[in-house]
This record gives structure tokens, sequence and C-alpha cells, in this order.
């Protein structure tokens, strides 16, 4: 079990909370414990309420939709990445189902009490939701790319059969 | 049967070669592969120009082991008439072609740094000669990663080899696709999420990158915020190209002619360049 101080070393070595102030990152801290699951768990159930996030220090989650045609995944997520959005945005309910590929090992915060402290200080909280913003749209961007199909061809204008 | 020789592939002149075997990559994809006579010799990155008589011709990247030499292979996505024509051939069939042209990856860069080899789509193709290459240099480096971004799971090319590229212990291979399938058991996602993911060292890695240009141009950034220097990042850059050598000036990008000064560039020498959207 890490202790706070160690905690927060931690948490300044990850890109996500890289560069942040010491006593934002005690706040976290005090608000963030290490978990495990095992491979195959539920770790998120879509339409659940949300009150909190991950980040992954091990293993692979799978983002995922249940469809007519099975669980599909719309995204992987990692070691270093942060799991679990759905917190900060009314109404505050998971969007995907996240499931863990692989036994995980991540740090989860507990968000109600955070928000709640870090409501006090308004360095820490422009500085927390700004950093959930940039995370969101660099999410929005990559999905917008996946979208766009960039590893197809050109539209092929000839009438000529095609091909095997 | 005639075989490929260096000597005989001249500048603007093709030689005819017969196809010895073609192999289907996926559904419109294919392998061609020519018999050489152990001197034609080339350097990962490096393309040939590709014809058949009456249809057109196409700059292909040679996509075989450079260490093989008595073998040559080119693997073509059929996205328009010539390489739709080229991929109605099949054993036997005769091609013209010459090359090899164009500078290879400079993988004396990465000698005692961390190589990142990173395709996207048919991008792999051109980066499978640099991957053997890597291979058989493999003390030369330190950590050799392969990065690779398909469109979906049934579109990953040359599977057998990212198979025994992956059970290698000196060699990370990570594999993601834009749209997963319900057997689909790998990462989901832009290839640039397995950037962030991937362990190197930014100061002393070297990046290949080849895919679609936009792709590229995201990867680039992605290896930039990481702290590589643009210096160390480079690309493959194919665009349209006629003769291959420098004297038409369709491929001319800038002060920059793909086919002669590339197609392999360095991220800095060819960042402001990628800007113009069409030649
Ligand atoms: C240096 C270099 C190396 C290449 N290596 C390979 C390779 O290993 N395998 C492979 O399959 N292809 C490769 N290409 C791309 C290949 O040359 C083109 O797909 C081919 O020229 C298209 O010709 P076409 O007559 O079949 O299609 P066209 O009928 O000319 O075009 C069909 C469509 O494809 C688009 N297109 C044409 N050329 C290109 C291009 N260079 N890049 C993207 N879109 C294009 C056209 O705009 C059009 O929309 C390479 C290109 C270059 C410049
Ligand atoms: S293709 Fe003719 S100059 Fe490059």
């Amino acid at each position: 079990m890490s202790t706070p101080g160690s905690l927060v070393d931690q948490l300044a070595a990850t890109d996500f909370f890289s560069g942040m102030a010491e006593n934002e990152l005690e706040l976290l801290a005090r608000h963030a414990q290490a978990t495990e699951h095992d491979a195959g768990v539920l770790i998120l159930q879509r339409g659940r309420p949300a009150s909190g996030f991950y980040l992954i220090t091990e293993g692979r989650v799978a983002l995922q939709l249940q469809t007519s045609r099975g669980a599909l995944v719309v995204q992987t997520l990692g070691r270093g990445d942060v799991l679990g959005l759905s917190w900060l945005i009314a109404p505050r309910v998971w969007q995907f189902s996240a499931k863990a590929l692989t036994p995980i090992s991540s740090i989860h915060f507990e968000t109600d009490a955070l928000l709640e402290a870090a409501e006090q200080d308004v360095a820490i909280h422009d500085d927390l939701v700004s950093r959930f913003l940039g995370l969101m749209a660099k999410r929005l961007h990559s999905t917008r790319l996946q979208l766009l199909d960039l590893y197809q061809p050109a539209v092929y204008q000839g009438t000529d059969e095609w091909i095997r | 049967m005639d075989t490929l020789n260096a000597g005989s592939v001249s500048a603007m002149l093709p030689s005819a070669f017969p196809i010895v075997d073609k192999d289907w990559e996926l559904a419109d994809t294919y392998t061609l592969h020519f018999a050489t006579d152990g001197a034609f010799d080339f350097d990962p990155g490096q393309m040939v120009m590709i014809s058949q008589p009456g249809v057109g011709e196409v700059p292909i990247s040679i996509s075989s082991n450079p260490d093989v030499h008595d073998r040559m292979s080119l693997t073509i996505r059929g996205s328009g008439s010539v390489t739709r024509a080229l991929g109605r051939l099949d054993y036997g069939d005769v091609v013209g072609i010459r090359g090899p042209y164009g500078t290879p990856w400079p993988l004396d860069t990465a000698i005692d740094q961390d190589l990142m080899i990173i395709a996207g789509g048919i991008g792999l193709a051109p980066l499978r000669s640099l991957i053997y290459r890597a291979l058989a240099r493999r003390s030369d480096f330190r950590n050799l990663t392969l990065l690779y971004g398909s469109r979906d799971p049934q579109s990953l090319l040359f599977e057998r080899e990212l198979h025994e590229w992956r059970g290698r212990f000196d060699m990370e291979v990570e594999i993601t696709v834009d749209r997963s399938s319900p057997e689909w058991m790998g990462e989901v996602g832009l290839v640039t999420s397995l950037v962030d993911r991937a362990r190197f060292s930014e100061a002393d890695a070297v990046a290949m990158v080849c895919g679609p240009e936009i792709m590229m141009h995201f990867v680039g950034i992605a290896l930039t915020d990481k702290g590589m220097h643009p210096d160390n990042i480079f690309f493959s850059m194919e665009r349209n190209m006629k003769c291959g050598i420098g004297l038409c000036g369709h491929c001319q990008l800038g002060a920059e002619f793909l086919c002669k000064d590339g197609p392999v560039f360095s991220l800095s020498r060819i960042e402001p360049l990628m800007k113009v959207e069409e030649l």
C-alpha cells in the first residue's frame, strides 16, 4: 500500500499529472487508493452513477458497448491512461462499460469528496477541470480521426471490375 | 527464366520480368514476387517503378527482405487503374520494372538508440524490409518497437510475420485498430495512443514512420509532444510520381523532389512542405 507521500511522487511522474502543484497532488492523494481488478471484471458499468476515476498503472481495459453484434470495444486504455470521464459532467453516469482485459493495477480517485474539497480552492479546481477538458478534447480528436477512415484508399472513379 | 538484374535496369528503361509468385494479403492487396540474380541490391525504403505496357507505371516500395538476394517482392493495394490491372496478373505474366530509386531509411542514425517503427495501413509494406534489416542488425539498437495501426482486424497486413515478431523476446510489437469486431482482443484506438504508451527514451530514440500523410502528421505531433526531436523522426512521403528519377518535376514539393531527395525525409525537413495539400 502506498503512503500519501510516495503516491504524490507516483502521480507527479505520470504524463497526466505532470507539472501539477504539490498541494493539488496532496489533495488528490488524500482521495486516492490503490486498487486491483482481475481480468474479465467489469470495472465500470454503463448507466451506473459515476463518482470516480482511475489512473491505470498496469494492464489493459476495454471501453465497450453492448450491441446486437455483441460487446463492441470503442477504445482500449493502458498504463498511464485515465479511465472514467463521466464523473465531471451531468448526469454523471457512465456512458460506456469498462472491462479489464488483463489483471489491472490502478489508482482510484473518489471524486464526490475530491470535487467538494477542490471547490474550496479555485486554482486547484480550475487546474483539475482543465486537465480533464484537455483529455476529453484529445479523446474527441482521436475519435474523429478514427471515423475518418484514414487507412482507406481514395475512392476509385474507374468502372473496371475489381479484383479477385 | 528471366531474373531481375541490376545491370539491366537502366534509369528510364524498364526491363521485362515475369511474376514468379503471387500472394493475396487482403481482399484488395497482393504481393508480387520476382526472381533476381543476386545482383539486385536495394536498401529498405527504396522503391521501383513497375509498369504494365498499355496500362501505366506506378512507384511501389520494395517490401521484401533486403538480405535475401534471389527474390524481390512488391506489396500493392489495388487503389486505381494501374494497381488494379497489376492485381489481375499472375504467375508467368510479365511486367516492366526499373529502379531501385530513392533514399533509404537512415538506419545508421539509430545505432545505440531506441528504434521505433510506426506503420499505418499499407504503410507496413515499405517498413517490412526495414524490420527485416533491423532484426538482422539487432545488436546495433537498444529497444526495437513496432507500432502498427490498421482500419480493422480484417485489414491487418502480414499476419504471419506479425505473429512471428510478437513471439520474439528482442522486439516489442503493439497493434491497434480503429474499428473492432467482437472477436478482436487487441487494442482499439488511434495509432497515436500506442505512441503515448510506448516505453522509449525520447532523447535517444529514432522513429521511422509510414502511412497516410495525415496519420504521419499526427504521429509526428505525438512523438514531438513526448519530447523527441524532429531530426530523429523520419517519414516516407508517398505522393504521386512519374519519372521517379528527378527529371519531370511531377513530384516536386517546394525545393524537394520526393523521388530523388526522398521518399524518406526527416520531419524537420519535410514538415513545412506537408502543409502543401496537393502537388
Ligand atoms: C514512393 C512511393 C512508394 C509507394 N509504395 C507503395 C506500396 O508499397 N504499395 C502500394 O500499394 N502503393 C504504394 N504507393 C502508392 C502507389 O504508387 C499508388 O497507389 C499508385 O500510384 C496509384 O496508381 P493507380 O494508377 O493504381 O491509381 P490512380 O488511378 O492513379 O489513382 C487512384 C486513386 O488513388 C490516388 N492515388 C494515386 N497515387 C497515390 C499515392 N501515391 N498515394 C495515395 N493515393 C494515391 C489517386 O488520387 C486516386 O484517387 C507508393 C507511392 C510512392 C510515391
Ligand atoms: S517523379 Fe519525376 S521528378 Fe520526381
